[in-house]
């Protein structure tokens, strides 16, 4: 059984996100730790889209979805 | 064709002026034999030549020079007629605007991290450039602001939050 997940439209909302992180960095208002789990979550969106591209290159596919296994 | 004979050779020697040298007759043992051969140019473009059993060398380029005012281009092989050292006409002399010289890939490079292109952005996910949307440009370009900023005020490595 596989469940369909639904692609999270929030990459526009992580940039803005991290370009406010990065002027709060600037002006020393943000907690180290805070900033590093953003760049992890950052990592992750930024593998995922990878992974897609990669995947439409091998398959040839133009829209590449993810499938979670339950 | 013009063909001119060479000073100094007894008009045993003449060049003609697609650069061929001729000799014409030689001396051997006491007789004279006339033969027309074709003088053969060595690698450097050096002519060996013998006037009364003397031998001696010349520089074709110098003879068609003298002879005919123009020389071959070493690079493009074309005709022109000045007397330059690097023996380059004037095309083949122009400068080159585009070398590669290490300085210049150096500030090029330094252009392209610092300003967080396209290709750069490519390059570093391993992908094309035609294959990278916009909104992973972006927010590839915001991540690594962030990183490099974060990796300045820790003073680490950016290496460090690629994990």
């Amino acid at each position: 059984m596989s469940k369909k997940t639904e692609a999270p439209k929030n990459y526009q909302d992580l940039t803005d996100r991290m370009l406010k992180l990065f002027d709060e960095l600037e002006k020393d208002q943000v907690n180290i730790d805070r900033a590093n789990t953003m760049i992890k979550a950052s990592n992750a969106i930024i593998n995922i889209q990878k992974a897609k591209i990669f995947s439409t290159r091998i398959t040839g596919e133009s829209i590449i979805r993810f499938f979670l296994d339950v | 064709m013009k063909s001119k004979f060479i000073e100094g050779t007894n008009e045993q020697y003449s060049i003609r002026d697609d650069g061929v040298v001729t000799r014409h007759y030689k001396h051997t043992r006491g007789k004279l034999i006339i033969k027309n051969f074709n003088l053969k140019v060595d690698s450097n473009g050096i002519i060996v030549y013998y006037n009364h059993n003397e031998k001696n060398r010349i520089a074709l380029q110098y003879l068609l020079f003298d002879y005919f005012g123009f020389r071959f281009c070493k690079k493009c092989n074309n005709k022109f007629s000045k007397k330059r050292e690097n023996k380059l006409c004037n095309s083949c002399l122009k400068p080159n605007n585009y070398a590669k010289t290490p300085e210049k890939i150096k500030e090029k490079n330094t252009k392209v991290i610092k300003n967080i292109t396209r290709s750069y952005v490519a390059s570093m996910l391993k992908v094309k450039v035609t294959e990278l949307s916009d909104e992973l440009y972006e927010l590839y370009k915001a991540q690594l602001l962030v990183k490099r900023k974060l990796a300045e005020k820790m003073q680490v490595s950016i290496a460090t939050f690629n994990k």
